[in-house]
C-alpha cells in the first residue's frame, strides 16, 4: 500500500501481463510440437530409422543437424518422429483415465452411501501403488507395446482424476438446482447428463491438463524401461534409454535432446493448463 | 466541526477489474461524521457501498482499489498515516465486527487462546492478567459461565455466542469506535435482539461510538441514534434514526420502508420499489435512483446528482424531497381477512397429512455423539387452498420438514401423505416421482444456487414443462413465455444464463420452473431470505398474485414473522423440532399462547425498544447542521 498524494490511497495489483505472456509462450511451444508431430515426414531430413553406421555418433553437420546416434540414425528426424507417440500416447491415456475416472467419480457421488464407500476404498487401493509400478505391472502382464503402455499409464492415473472429480460432483449434487430437478421428476441419468456433468466439466478439464504432464513423464518412463514403444520406432523415452549407453562414451546428445524435449513439453502443458484452468475458474 | 470522532470527507473509490484495463467506481462521494459515543446506522442494499465505506475507515481496501477523499480520526488523516501509526490506529482506536463470526475464528484454537492473544497484542499485558481480563470481557458481553467458555472451541458454541466473543475481542483494546458490518444478519431473531441489546448497553457504559451497517431500517431505528442511507455509492439521506418512519424525505428511504411487510397487518399489496438496487458503476448520469423513483422528473435525469441538502424535516439528496412524504404514502388498504375457521377443522380431506413424523440424523464417525433429532413427532394437515407458514429459528427442523414434504429426505418414522397417497414406502399407492412432481414442488432459499448455471432461463423452464407432460412439443415455447409472464419476467430474458440475472429475477425463474408441472402444493423454503429488501416485496407480491390466480396451496418456510403475516393464513411455530404453537396467523401473532412465540414476537426489530429512546433532539444533531452548512 502506498500513499501517493495526501488523502489518496492506492492499492494496485501486481502487473498480471507476464502470466499471460508465459501462458501464450507455452501455448506456442505446444503448437510447435503438434506441428512437428503432424508434419514429421515433411520436416524430417532423413528416414528416422535409416541406419548409416559410418556416421555413428556423428557430430552436428550440415547433413545431420543434431548429429546421429549409435547406429548413425539422424537425431533430428528421430526427435521429430518421436513427437508423435509423445503427444498421441498421453492424449489417449488421459482420455482413458478421464472417462473411467469421471464415470467412477460421478457414480460414487450420485449413489453415495455404500457405493461411495466401496468405490472410494478401491480408489485408495489403487493409490497405494505408485503409478509407475502399477503401469509396469500391467505392461509386464499384457506384454510390452504402445497400446498396453497407454492402458497401463491411463489406468494408473484414474484414482488421481476420480478423487478430485468426486469431490466436485458431491458438492454439485447437494446444490439446490440438482435437488430441484429431482423434485421436478427428472430421471437420475438425465440429471447427471444434463446438469451434473456440464457443471463438473471445468473441474474435469483442469484435472486433465494437470494429469497430462504426469502422464507424459510416466509414459516416457515406461518406454525408457523398454515396455512402451518398441524399437526401432522413434520415441523420446526410448531415446533417453538408448542414448544411455553412449553417455559414458562421451556422446550425450541422444539422451540429452530427448530428455530436453520431454521436459519442455511437460512444462509447456502444465503452464498452459494452469492458465486455462484459472481462466475457466474465474469465469464461473 | 472538529469535535467529531470520525469524519469521512468526499470519499470516492474505484476498483480495477481483474484481467482488464477497466476501472469501476464503487463509492462516489461519501460524507459522514460520528461524534464520540454516538451510533450511526449506515443503511443500504447490496452494492450500495456500505461495507466498503466501513472497510476504508480501517484502510482495509480490496485489491486494485484506488481511494480519494479524506478520513479523519480525531483530526488525524487515516490515508496519511504511516505504517506504525496505522497499526496503532487499527489495534487500539477502531475495532470491527463482521457478519460471520465463525469465519473469523480459528477453529483449532480455544476462545481463551483467541482473546488472550488479542489482548496481549493490543495491550501488552502478562498472560495471567490477559486471561482474567478476557474472562471479564466475556462477562461484559453477557456470556454465561465465562470461565468455562475460555476453554471451549468455536464449534462448541452457537453463532450468537461466537458473535458475542467477537464483540468482546473488538472491545479488548478499549476502542473509541466500533465498526459493525451486519453483525446480526446471520443470527436468529431472538439472538439478534440480544446482541443489539448488549451493543446498546456496552455503548452507554463505555461511551463507545458505533458505525452499524445494516440493510434493515427497523433494526437501524432500534440500534442507533442517527442513520445515513446509501444508494449506489452515495449517501442519499441523513436522519435521526427514530424519526425515519415519520420524517424520511428521500423516495428511496420511504420506498425501503414501504416495501417491508408489517408485522401488525397484512397489506393488500406491498409497494415494492421497481427494478433492482444499482451499484455505483451502473448508476446513470443524474440521480442514480431516478429509474426506480415514482416521483422522477426531467431534472432528476438531466442535472448532476442532487447534493445532500437541508430540509425542515430531514437532510436528503433529492429534488423532490419536499413532496416525497406526502406523495409516497404506504398502502392503506388492508387485505381481506383470511378465512376464520381454525386449521384442521374443515370437512374436506386434507391435501397434505403429516402424521407423527420424526427425522433423526445419526452423527457419523463418532460413537459418543448423540443422534440429532431434527424433527420430533410432528403431525399436521394442510388443506386445499391453504397457505401455511412454518416458522422457526435455525435448528427448529423447519427445513427438514420442507425437504421431507417434497421427498428429498425420508422421515425416520411417521408418514406423510399427499392427496391420499403415501409419500414414501414401497407399497402400492406410494407416490412415484412423476406423480409427486405434479402434486408438490419446491422453491429454495438461494436463488444463486437453485438454477443450473449452464442452462438458459428458457431452457430451464421448458425442461420442467416437458417433464410434466402437460404440454405437447409445439406448445412448449408458448407455455414457457406464459410462465415467464406469470412471474413477471420479460420474455427476452429467455436466452440469458442465470449469472446475468439479478437475485430477484433468478427467484422468479425458480418459481416459474416450480409452477411448470401445475403442482397443487408449492413449498417455499425461505424464498425471500437472501434477497434485498426492495426485491423481497416484489417476490411476495408475485406469490400473493399467483395464489389468487392459480389457487395453489402454499407451505411457506420462514424465520420472518412479518412475512408470515403477509403470505400465510395459518401458522405453525416450530421450536427444537417440535410444534410450539399453531393456529390462524391473526390469532398467533396477536394473541400468542406460548412463551416461545411471545419471545419470537418481541424480538422482531419493529417491536424492540429503541436505543435512542427519548433522544430525539431532532435536527439540532451536530452532523445534520454541519452537512447542511457544507451543502
Amino acid at each position: 500500500m502506498s500513499t501517493s498524494a495526501a488523502g489518496t490511497v492506492d492499492r494496485r495489483r501486481l502487473p498480471r501481463d507476464w502470466s499471460r505472456a508465459v501462458a501464450w509462450t507455452a501455448g506456442a511451444v505446444i503448437l510447435l510440437v503438434v506441428v512437428a508431430a503432424v508434419f514429421a515426414p515433411l520436416l524430417a531430413p532423413h528416414n528416422p530409422n535409416a541406419l548409416n553406421l559410418n556416421e555413428a555418433f556423428s557430430a552436428p553437420t550440415a547433413r545431420y543437424p543434431l548429429g546421429a546416434d549409435a547406429s548413425g540414425r539422424d537425431l533430428l528426424s528421430r526427435l521429430l518422429y518421436g513427437a508423435r507417440p509423445a503427444l498421441l500416447g498421453p492424449t489417449l491415456a488421459v482420455l482413458l483415465a478421464t472417462m473411467l475416472g469421471t464415470v467412477v467419480a460421478v457414480a460414487s457421488a450420485w449413489f453415495g452411501g455404500l457405493a461411495d464407500r466401496v468405490i472410494s476404498r478401491l480408489l485408495d487401493l489403487l493409490f497405494a501403488f505408485p503409478p509407475l509400478l502399477l503401469a509396469l505391472l500391467v505392461a509386464a502382464t499384457f506384454g510390452a507395446g504402445f497400446t498396453t503402455s497407454i492402458l497401463a499409464v491411463g489406468i494408473a492415473e484414474v484414482p488421481y482424476i476420480a478423487r478430485v472429480i468426486r469431490t466436485e460432483a458431491i458438492r454439485q449434487r447437494k446444490r439446490p438446482y440438482i435437488e430441484g430437478s429431482l423434485v421436478q421428476g427428472l430421471p437420475g441419468v438425465a440429471i447427471i447428463w444434463r446438469h451434473l456433468l456440464p457443471n463438473v466439466a471445468p473441474t474435469v478439464f483442469t484435472q486433465m491438463t494437470l494429469s497430462f504432464g504426469y502422464v507424459i513423464v510416466n509414459l516416457a518412463a515406461v518406454s525408457f524401461l523398454g515396455l512402451g514403444v518398441q524399437a526401432p520406432t522413434a520415441d523420446w523415452g526410448s531415446m533417453v534409454s538408448e542414448g544411455q549407453s553412449s553417455l559414458v562414451q562421451g556422446y550425450p546428445q541422444e539422451s540429452l535432446y530427448a530428455s530436453a524435449c520431454i521436459i519442455v513439453v511437460v512444462v509447456a502443458f502444465t503452464v498452459f493448463g494452469d492458465w486455462v484452468a484459472a481462466r475457466m475458474e474465474a469465469r464461473r | 466541526m472538529n469535535d467529531a470522532l470520525l469524519a469521512v470527507r468526499g470519499l470516492r473509490m474505484s476498483i480495477d477489474i481483474p484481467g482488464s484495463r477497466e476501472r469501476r467506481d464503487v463509492l462516489l462521494g461519501v460524507d459522514l461524521e460520528i461524534a464520540a459515543g454516538e451510533a450511526l446506522a449506515l443503511i443500504g442494499e447490496s452494492g450500495s457501498g456500505k461495507s466498503l465505506t466501513a472497510r476504508s475507515i480501517l484502510r482495509l481496501l480490496p485489491e486494485g482499489a484506488r481511494m480519494e477523499g479524506d478520513i479523519l480520526f480525531r483530526g488525524t488523516s487515516v490515508p496519511g498515516m504511516d505504517r506504525r501509526q496505522l497499526r496503532s490506529y487499527r489495534s487500539s482506536d477502531v475495532s470491527m465486527v463482521f457478519q460471520d463470526p465463525r469465519a473469523h475464528l480459528d477453529p483449532t484454537r480455544t476462545i481463551g487462546d483467541f482473546l488472550v492473544e488479542t489482548l496481549r497484542a493490543c495491550r501488552e499485558m502478562p498472560r495471567r492478567e490477559a486471561y482474567s481480563k478476557a474472562v471479564e470481557l466475556l462477562d461484559d458481553v453477557r456470556i454465561t459461565n465465562p470461565g468455562r467458555r475460555m476453554s471451549q472451541y468455536p464449534h462448541e458454541l452457537s453463532g450468537g455466542t461466537l458473535q458475542r466473543v467477537m464483540i468482546a475481542s473488538a472491545l479488548a483494546p478499549e476502542p473509541a469506535l466500533l465498526l459493525a458490518d451486519e453483525p446480526t444478519t446471520a443470527l436468529d431473531v431472538t439472538v439478534q435482539a440480544e446482541v443489539v441489546r448488549i451493543l446498546t448497553e456496552l455503548r452507554t457504559e463505555r461511551n463507545l461510538a458505533m458505525l452499524f451497517i445494516t440493510h434493515d431500517v427497523d433494526l437501524a431505528e432500534v440500534a442507533c441514534d442517527r442513520a445515513a442511507v446509501m444508494y449506489a455509492g452515495r449517501i442519499v439521506e441523513k436522519q435521526v434514526a427514530s424519526l425515519l418512519p415519520s420524517s424520511a424525505g428521500h423516495p428511496y428511504t420511504i420506498g425501503l420502508m414501504n416495501s417491508r411487510p408489517e408485522l401488525g397487518r397484512r397489506a393488500e399489496r406491498l409497494q415494492p420499489l421497481a427494478g433492482r438496487p444499482l451499484s455505483a458503476y451502473e448508476a446513470p448520469a443524474g440521480c442514480a435512483f431516478a429509474d426506480r423513483c415514482a416521483l422522477v422528473i426531467g431534472k432528476c435525469r438531466q442535472d448532476p446528482p442532487p447534493p445532500l441538502r437541508r430540509l425542515p424535516s430531514t437532510v436528503a439528496a433529492c429534488h423532490r424531497a419536499e413532496d416525497a412524504r406526502a406523495l409516497l404514502t404506504p398502502a392503506t388498504a388492508a387485505a381481506p381477512a383470511p378465512p376464520a375457521s381454525p386449521p384442521g377443522t374443515s370437512a374436506t380431506a386434507a391435501l397434505i397429512e403429516v402424521r407423527n413424523v420424526s427425522r433423526v440424523f445419526q452423527a457419523r464417525g463418532s460413537f459418543r455423539r448423540a443422534p440429532i433429532v431434527a424433527v420430533d413427532d410432528v403431525s399436521f394437515t394442510v388443506e386445499q387452498g391453504d397457505s401455511l407458514a412454518i416458522v422457526g429459528e435455525s435448528g427448529s427442523g423447519k427445513t427438514s420438514m420442507a425437504r421431507m414434504l417434497v421427498g428429498l429426505e425420508r422421515p425416520t418414522s411417521g408418514t406423510i401423505s399427499i392427496d391420499g397417497q403415501r409419500r414414501h414406502g414401497r407399497r402400492l399407492g406410494t407416490l412415484d416421482r412423476a406423480e409427486s412432481a405434479r402434486k408438490i414442488q419446491i422453491v429454495f432459499q438461494d436463488p444463486y444456487a437453485s438454477l443450473d448455471p449452464r442452462q438458459t432461463v428458457g431452457a430451464a423452464i421448458t425442461e420442467a414443462l416437458r417433464l410434466s407432460g402437460a404440454t405437447d412439443k409445439s406448445g412448449l415455447p408458448g407455455r414457457t413465455r406464459d410462465l415467464m409472464h406469470l412471474v413477471g419476467l420479460n420474455a427476452d430474458l429467455a436466452d440469458r444464463y442465470p449469472r446475468r440475472l439479478s437475485g430477484g429475477q433468478r427467484q422468479r425463474v425458480a418459481i416459474a420452473r416450480a409452477l411448470a408441472p401445475e403442482p397443487e402444493v408449492l413449498v417455499l423454503d425461505e424464498p425471500v431470505a437472501s434477497l434485498d429488501v426492495s426485491i423481497q416485496a416484489q417476490i411476495l407480491n408475485v406469490l400473493a398474485q399467483l395464489r389468487r390466480e392459480l389457487a395453489v396451496t402454499y407451505v411457506f418456510i420462514t424465520h420472518d414473522l412479518s412475512v408470515v403475516r403477509q403470505v400465510a393464513d395459518t401458522v405453525l411455530v416450530m421450536h427444537h423440532g417440535k410444534i410450539a404453537e399453531r393456529g390462524l396467523v391473526t390469532q398467533v401473532l396477536e394473541n400468542p399462547q406460548t412463551d416461545y412465540t411471545r419471545t419470537l414476537l418481541a424480538s422482531v426489530p419493529s417491536r424492540m425498544p429503541t436505543a435512542a429512546g427519548a433522544e430525539t433532539a431532532g435536527l439540532a444533531s451536530p452532523m445534520v447542521t454541519d452537512v447542511a452548512a457544507r451543502g
